[in-house]
């Protein structure tokens, strides 16, 4: 794919300034659009911060999961420990 | 023609959302595909499951010959259960027939297209487009998903993953995303990852459309299914249950990935240029208003209740008709309509047909016995090829996300049972389909005695209605009964439809009447009652309740053809042509339909179009014999073509075998007297009058000379077809098996019976002491077993058993019963009047 492609605006006829959040209209172009706007979004550091936001979700997923884990065992601990206290 | 075509899947796209988005502007390439070329309902087929049916509409076959059977099939190999897989399919899709052909055809996406086939384009799978991993790990291409190989890093790079969609790709889907709380709501995170999904096939497309040569392109797209099956509850009008703040932030959703279909073929559109035909298309659709379901079945696929019985079909192209709408049009008919529009011939063994009214010029498409024995690299997979199995487990997931399929179990046997018996069950729902259901029955009698699943007794349930095995139906309803607990709302309608089976209109409508406090929202349980009111002409209450079968469902095709009948009745001929149209037009298979619209066109004396229908029947269910007793009445006396009269006449007379409706029991049963009743509701019956009337049958005897010559003589049968004839019990063995027969057994108290036969015969004395030879009540018993046991294994007959004095005491029901049994319209009125119960003279308790 020819990575100098430009994309124009066929109601102006001039060059569409690709956004680097990128739009549905963009998405709707299809394959000619996508290495353009990747280039964009890396020429504006959006790429980056990209990347930053994902690898802090991945973590956050990761503590969200391991608390509902500790959750989970000290309630079953807990109800382990009233069952014994049932039973003494 | 067109050399080129691009078909476009959309799954579940339905119509009744796309209307009011194109009225508003919304999805104006789609619009104006619409004014450019033909549209039409495309009729889905049974079980409306997306992999089987996306394989029918590649190949132009139902299940049972294409072999994709449902979401899952077993792996024996892994010993565990896999997302189904191109592997399964037994048969050519048109893509291989296409290669065969040296047409370059490329594929994106189809649903199940994995592993990739080796076709002379591109093929890229099914398993393309999901996410598998976060955005900061790497995402491989899952081996077997590309074809050629050789593109699979170009393709890579061509899938978005969901985290690069931002919101500005979102807002225009969910306008009020601020207020929804991703922490404990992932409904956002979904829909990003079904539109990066729908823009990792687009993009796919578009790059080989652009970079490869074409001459066939398919593109398939699940997002609108996904979508619908995620937000169609929130889609307006607001539905109760729905809470508001719900509402406000996914009301936008259904209509939000519809427009940017509309959208994505605008680009299509602009790289296919104005040469190509253009299909577009969805398997089924997707109740997007009242019949949407408040809650889905605990079974598999239990999502697919939520599709709507019409899928979409729009196409435009040099030969396309411009803005017109094309009735008929089912699934099974793209694969033949492409191959013509290639000039190719159609395969015999083929289930569809081409759509020839969308051309423009007339087609007269050719036919080849079978593509399946066409010699020739078609890149269909090597038998022994298997599958990868990460990128199936991730294909799993997501079919287990949507609620397709049940999470696996940790027991893989039991699963791959379990599955196994699924796809048993899809089966029998195929051969339901195709009306086979023997082979149904067969298969759901397996399936149940393993596993009492209540689906399964349901749809064995259906399969005893159509070949009318009451005891079986009566069975199988006990169980469903003990199954059901109360839950389901259909048991009184199902035992309606028993009692309709057992010829009893009137107890079917009191237990219909019951069922509608429970099921009043089932357009079918309308329909029913409709249909009993017909039958007992009460056609002011048929329309009423087809009314209400139509304002809870406009699509329902029986509804639209009973309020056609029932307007027909009432001399409405306008009305009843508009709805009987409305029927076929929703569903064009529907001979009962075009013959109701033939008769309202009659009435209206358009002959030639009343002829026109009156063909469709006959080209659709050949063995009617009214409708082509209707056209050779029609050509002889209005259309003048007296050759087509005879060509009718001829296929009557040579190809139709007759039903006898056979009026029979011991003389002195009553027979003479059902005759009289039938005689006058307006039945034809046979008889010579040589016998004449006395004061044993003051109203006469209704026989006919020649059937005593029965054990020897069979040739005058003829002249009996389609009528009602007297034969007595004990002669019935003597009938040939060339014929069909409807009997009315009379049955009458023996000893009623006897006392008639000695007063008839003048033996006083015989009835003085009220003694009548057992020896004779023997013999007559004896006969009457005979009798019942030659029906019983006589497959061309079917019997309505009728007591003499509930004749007498009820004659309206037995009225009724005898008009559901010969399914015919007589007249109730005169039927009853026919009945005289002065003639009752011998009744035992009397005498006694």
């Amino acid at each position: 794919m020819d990575e100098d492609i430009k994309i124009v605006d066929a109601t102006q006829s001039v060059p569409f300034e690709i956004p680097p959040e990128g739009s549905l209209g963009l998405l709707a172009l299809g394959a000619v659009a996508m290495k353009p706007w990747r280039k964009k979004r890396i020429e504006c550091g959006y790429e980056e911060k990209l990347i930053e936001r994902v690898k802090k979700e991945v973590e956050e997923a990761k503590q969200r999961q391991q608390e509902k884990k500790e959750k989970m065992e000290a309630a079953k601990l807990k109800k382990e420990q009233e069952t014994k206290g049932q039973d003494g | 023609m067109g050399k080129k075509v691009l078909l476009i899947g959309w799954d579940a796209a339905d119509w009744k959302v796309i209307n009011p988005l194109m009225d508003e502007g919304l999805m104006p390439t789609l619009n104006s595909m619409v004014n450019e070329g033909i549209i039409a309902n495309l009729a889905t087929l049974d079980p409306p499951l997306s992999p089987i049916l996306w394989t029918s509409i590649a190949t132009g076959k139902l299940a049972d010959k294409h072999g994709i059977l449902g979401f899952v099939e077993p792996d024996t190999r892994n010993m565990s259960v896999r997302p189904v897989l191109s592997l399964s399919r037994k048969v050519k899709a048109i893509w291989n027939i296409l290669t065969q052909q040296g047409i370059k055809s490329h594929v994106v996406g189809w649903w199940p297209s994995h592993p990739a086939e080796p076709i002379n384009g591109v093929m890229v799978s099914n398993f393309y487009q999901r996410a598998a991993a976060s955005y900061d790990s790497p995402w491989p291409i899952a081996d077997g998903t590309v074809h050629p190989k050789d593109l699979e890093e170009i393709f890579a790079d061509l899938r978005v993953h969901p985290s690069e969609l931002t919101l500005a790709h979102l807002a225009p889907l969910f306008p009020n995303y601020q207020k929804i709380n991703q922490s404990n709501d992932p409904r956002l995170a979904q829909g990003a990852k079904i539109l990066a999904q729908a823009a990792s096939i687009h993009n796919a497309s578009t790059w080989i459309m652009e970079n490869k040569e074409w001459e066939f392109m398919a593109v398939y797209h699940d997002a609108i299914d996904h979508y619908c099956h995620a937000f169609m509850k929130f889609h307006p009008p607001q539905r109760n249950g729905i809470p508001d703040h719900l509402y406000e932030v996914y009301k936008d959703a259904v209509s939000g990935i519809y427009r940017f279909h509309d959208m994505m073929l605008e680009r299509l559109l602009q790289l296919a240029g104005p040469d190509t035909t253009v299909i577009v298309m969805s398997d089924h659709g997707f109740h997007p208003d009242h019949l949407r379901p408040n809650k889905l079945p605990k079974e598999p696929a239990g999502p697919a209740f939520e599709h709507s019985p019409y899928g979409i079909l729009c196409m435009k192209g040099d030969n396309i008709q411009k803005d017109e709408r094309i009735y008929g049009a089912t699934l099974l008919d793209i694969a033949p309509t492409i191959l013509t529009l290639f000039g190719l011939p159609v395969g015999r063994d083929m289930d569809g047909k081409v759509l020839v009214q969308a051309f423009t010029d007339p087609l007269q498409p050719t036919l080849i016995e079978s593509w399946e024995t066409v010699d020739g690299e078609s890149g269909m997979h090597a038998a022994d090829r298997r599958e990868d199995p990460w990128a199936a487990k991730e294909a799993m997931k997501q079919l287990v996300e949507l609620g397709y399929v049940e999470a696996p179990g940790p027991d893989n046997q039991k699963n791959m049972e379990k599955i196994t018996r699924e796809s048993k069950y899809y089966l029998s729902r195929v051969y339901m389909y195709k009306k086979e259901y023997d082979k149904a029955a067969a298969l759901l009698e397996e399936i149940s005695s393993e596993e009492a699943a209540l689906r399964y007794s349901l749809a064995l349930i259906r399969c005893y209605q159509a070949m009318r095995k009451v005891p079986e139906f009566r069975a199988t309803l006990d169980k469903v009964r003990q199954m059901d607990n109360g839950n389901i709302v259909q048991i009184d309608m199902l035992e309606g439809a028993l009692l309709l089976l057992e010829y009893k209109p009137r107890k079917a409508l009191e237990m219909l009447l019951k069922a509608e406090e429970k099921a009043g929202h089932m357009s079918q349980l309308h329909v029913q009652l409709g249909r009993i009111y017909l039958r007992s002409q009460r056609f002011e209450d048929a329309k009423r309740a087809f009314t209400k079968a139509l304002a809870i469902d406009p699509q329902d095709a029986n509804a639209h053809h009973g309020l056609a009948i029932s307007l027909l009745r009432q001399n409405q001929y306008e009305e009843a042509a508009e709805s009987a149209l409305n029927a076929v037009g929703l569903l064009y298979y529907y001979p009962a339909a075009h013959y109701t619209l033939a008769e309202a066109l009659m009435n209206m004396e358009e002959y030639e179009r009343a002829a026109e229908a009156f063909e469709v029947v006959c080209a659709l269910n050949p063995g009617n014999r009214k409708a082509h007793q209707w056209l050779v009445r029609l050509y002889d006396s209005h259309l003048n073509s007296e050759a087509k009269a005879r060509q009718h006449n001829q296929f009557v007379n040579e190809k139709i075998k007759g039903v006898i409706t056979i009026i029979t029991g011991l003389p002195r049963s009553g027979t003479s007297m059902m005759m009289q009743m039938l005689k006058a509701g307006g039945a034809d019956v046979l008889t010579d009058s040589i016998r004449q009337a006395d004061k044993n049958n003051p109203k006469g005897y209704w026989e006919y000379e020649k059937v005593k010559k029965l054990m020897t003589d069979t040739t005058w049968l003829q002249e009996a077809n389609e009528k009602s004839v007297k034969i007595i019990a004990p002669l019935l063995l003597h009938l040939p098996a060339k014929y069909d027969y409807k009997i009315i057994f009379m049955h009458r108290d023996m000893a009623e019976v006897l006392r008639s036969q000695q007063i008839m015969l003048g033996r006083k004395e015989a009835l003085e002491k009220k003694a009548f030879p057992i020896v004779l009540s023997e013999a007559f018993q004896k006969q009457m077993d005979q009798a019942t046991a030659w029906i019983k294994r006589s497959p061309n007959v079917n019997v309505l058993h009728i007591d003499y004095s509930e004749v007498l005491a009820q004659p309206q029901e037995i009225a009724e019963s005898l008009c559901e049994f010969l399914d015919a319209d007589l007249d109730i009125t005169k039927m009853v009047e026919a009945v005289d119960r002065s003639l009752y003279r011998n009744r035992i308790a009397e005498n006694v």
